[in-house]
């Protein structure tokens, strides 16, 4: 566990090095910090038509939801390099010599991704407080809750999927491209089919369906298959990553 | 370790092991079977009497198939590893197996927390939880309640609010969603006509609910416990519209629509039967062309003095040629409901044909409350106005027209087809063509249309006329929200004004200082790193 922290800060550290991962705190704040802009600029004009209360613009809308598209993109430009790197420059050998578990190595090479988005997330938290101050009697602070957690859970299960590929390339451009298609099928292609089957395949393929725990998590409904969906898609990221590497140790 | 042992010391664990590819190979074979059938269903080939069973089985082969091969792994891991590993050490095997494993777990537990169907709501007005009536009303149920939701494409909401019952009701309560696209038998067993109405059937009873939201869904649910005759009589003998007669002339959707919500339909023949039958919730006087008699009024008047209800669907003396003639229900519902029927004719010059008033412009009350903005049209209708000269009566407009329609009273204008508004003579707009009543003392409710044809077959199903038919006559017979529901208010929270300079400031530091100072950082961390080679 110990070898797994050391991992992880010193790629947390790397991120810091890294243009990708400035391009990615750009991308994430520049979305975020527009939306919000944009919507309190057309609520505004709706104000000056209408003498009713407008609703503000929610934190999922202006937070949330453009975060969670822009990772289909930032987690494996932020992934693709973990691994595939150690493995071109062939300092996966000495990793795999030393004193060091399999599953530490994936799993401290996680938390570092993790950790730098957790921080990028940290300074999206100006947001919804300048909201704050422009509602009345102030946001829903469960809802917004909701929300980041959702968002931390997707990240989590993002940063695993791209771990695990970049575990299986050497090119960290595959990775990259492999973890984007698994992504996006994740994301967007796998409930194509649910507009014409029958209802519980559809529903089952809703539930593998990565938007749909996300979307009630917005609205402030944390469920458990929703818990336990990104948390296993995180776990087997992590183990199918170990593997890769387990299998590179024998061959 | 344990695993390596037992497969030493008994070497039968390996003998046995082929069973377990045979359970899942015969397993495989019964689910293609099965799930062939399901599709033969789903195309509506074929209706198997029990579903459930069908559904059980392929469930527990389809399970049956990881089971199996997991069972012939852990007897003989060798076999699995020579399969997939060919001459790999025993590495490979492991990682094969273990694999399988850690999947299996993951299927696993994400089945049971989709069936323990747990859930949390975090906002602060518990948006997403069901109040504590429908709680109540869901412990009181007698027996299990089946809801078919008839909806092409459900709604996030609709199904969240459905599992939320089916949580509360401890699963007494269950429910299917149906396309009615690709299931229009069951629709028209149910007699369900629109898209997003949610059908509850149990026993041999059944409630429609048109707009499920929870308190409807509530009401639904105590009229199914406490079951009652509801009967509405149709007034005839006078050129009513005929409830039993489709088309132009006819009644028959508006009296099966009714039906459908457990109304008995029946007419009634005031001259022939003397008396109002004991068991009427409801009259409904539909377009008579004749003047009501002041006999059969007389009866009328005593049956609303005694809490009765009364639906009056008026039309313009104009188009019953029955103008100048003496009507003793317009005195009556002048005299004792505070409601004078005008004898004009609304002109609408917002309609294609000026004698077709359109509004949507509705007064907040249970009749009107799904309406909303869809818009309700009555051809040929007559302006009604609203006095107070009866002090225990509260009457009130509940529709109106739009402001530059007018009640036209010169016929011959109508004749010549040259209407326009005299200041001096006509109604002016905005005109009311439904009022409400309700008699604070005896409880009797009226409500009087300007018009009959919107309810007839050729106009029942346009637009809002449906809705605002029948939740007339649901409010009339008293069967409006039987309990109002105390979940918590949502909380409203609203944009305070902002100015344009704060506006300006928060653009210029969300768009350009904060990601500027990423570049910033990005672009130091780069000279720093050349800088040190």
């Amino acid at each position: 566990m110990r070898n797994a922290w050391i991992i992880a800060t010193r790629e947390y550290r790397q991120y810091f090095l890294s243009p990708v991962a400035y391009i990615v705190a750009f991308l994430i704040l520049l979305f975020a910090g527009v939306l919000f802009v944009l919507d309190m600029y057309i609520v505004q004009q709706q104000t000056l038509a209408a003498y009713y209360a407008v609703t503000p613009p929610g934190v999922a809308d202006i937070v949330i939801f453009p975060t969670a598209f822009l990772l289909l993109f930032a987690a494996p430009a932020l992934t693709m390099r973990l691994l595939s790197e150690e493995h071109r420059a062939g300092t996966l050998e000495l990793l795999l010599t030393s004193p060091l578990k399999d599953w530490e190595l994936i799993f401290g090479k996680w938390l570092g991704s993790f950790l730098y988005l957790l921080t990028v997330y940290a300074v999206t938290l100006i947001l919804p407080i300048v909201l704050n101050n422009f509602v009345s009697p102030g946001i829903d602070l469960g809802v917004m809750a909701a929300g980041y957690l959702g968002l931390i859970l997707l990240t989590a299960a993002y940063l695993a999927i791209g771990t695990a590929i970049s575990s299986f390339f050497n090119n960290q451009f595959a990775s990259f491209f492999a973890t984007l298609v698994v992504l996006l099928v994740l994301w967007w292609v796998i409930s194509w089919p649910a507009g014409i089957l029958p209802y519980n395949a559809a529903e089952f393929l809703r539930s593998l369906d990565t938007s749909t725990h996300i979307d009630s998590m917005m609205g402030g409904v944390i469920t458990l298959d929703g818990l336990v969906y990104y948390l296993s898609l995180t776990s087997l990221g992590l183990f199918l990553g170990t593997i890769a590497i387990e299998i590179r140790r024998w061959r | 370790m344990t695993k390596k042992r037992s497969q030493k010391k008994t070497p039968s664990a390996k003998q046995l092991a082929p069973i377990g590819l045979w359970v899942s190979g015969v397993s495989i074979l019964v689910t293609i079977f099965l799930l062939l059938v399901k599709l033969v269903i789903f195309l509506d080939l074929l209706l198997l009497p029990n579903q459930d069973l069908l559904n059980r089985a392929t469930w527990i082969f389809s399970g049956l198939i990881p089971i199996g091969i997991a069972a012939y792994a852990l007897m003989n891991p060798d076999g699995i590893s020579r399969f997939f590993a060919g001459r790999q050490a025993r590495h490979g095997s492991n990682a094969v197996i273990v694999t399988i494993a850690f999947l299996a777990i993951i299927v696993v537990i994400g089945a049971l927390s989709r069936i323990a169907n747990q859930r949390w709501d975090w906002t602060a007005d518990k948006q997403h939880t069901l109040a504590p009536e429908t709680l109540t009303v869901l412990n009181a149920l007698p027996q299990p309640v089946h809801a078919i939701a008839f909806y092409t494409s459900p709604t996030q909401e609709v199904t969240d609010l459905l599992d939320d019952i089916v949580r509360g009701s401890d699963e007494i309560f269950d429910y299917e969603v149906v396309n009615p696209d690709t299931n229009p038998g069951l629709a028209l067993q149910y007699e369900v006509t629109r898209d997003g109405t949610i059908v509850l059937v149990m026993g041999e009873q059944r409630e429609l609910v048109a707009y499920p939201t929870e308190q409807e869904i509530t009401n639904a649910l105590i009229r199914l416990i406490n079951p009652e005759q509801r009967t509405v009589y149709f007034l005839i003998g006078h050129g009513e519209y005929d409830i039993n007669q489709s088309g132009e002339q006819g009644y028959a959707s508006f009296r099966q629509a009714l039906e459908a919500k457990n109304y008995t339909v029946l007419t009634l023949n005031l001259r022939a039967l003397n008396q109002i039958p004991a068991d009427a919730k409801l009259i409904v006087i539909a377009g008579a062309a004749q003047p009501i008699s002041s006999d059969e009024l007389t009866l009328i008047a005593s049956y609303l003095a005694g809490g009765g209800s009364l639906v009056v669907l008026s039309e313009p003396p104009y188009f019953t040629q029955t103008a100048g003639l003496p009507d003793p229900l317009a005195d009556y519902l002048a005299t004792a409901w505070n409601i004078r029927l005008n004898n004009d004719v609304i002109i609408d010059p917002s309609s294609n044909q000026p004698i077709i008033a359109i509004s949507n412009s509705y007064a907040t009350h249970a009749i009107t409350e799904n309406l909303q903005t869809t818009m309700t049209y009555y051809p040929t209708a007559r302006s009604i106005t609203v006095t107070n000269d009866v002090l225990e009566v509260y009457a009130s407009s509940l529709v109106q027209t739009i402001d530059r329609s007018w009640g036209e009273t010169d016929m011959n204008s109508l004749n010549s087809g040259s209407v326009e508004f005299n200041a001096n003579q006509d109604n002016p707009g905005p005109t009311t063509v439904v009022v409400v009543a309700e008699n604070s003392v005896s409880g009797a409710r009226v409500i009087v249309f300007g018009d009959s044809d919107f309810a007839s077959d050729l106009a029942f199903s346009d637009y809002g006329n449906r809705d605002i038919a029948l939740n007339s006559v649901d409010w009339a017979a008293q069967q409006e929200n039987i309990i109002s529901l105390t979940s918590a208010e949502p909380i409203e929270r609203s944009l305070l004004p902002i100015s344009r300079n704060s506006l300006l400031l928060l653009g210029v530091a969300f768009i350009c200082v904060v990601p500027l100072l990423i570049i910033v950082g990005g672009v130091a961390s780069w000279l720093i790193r050349r800088s040190q080679g």
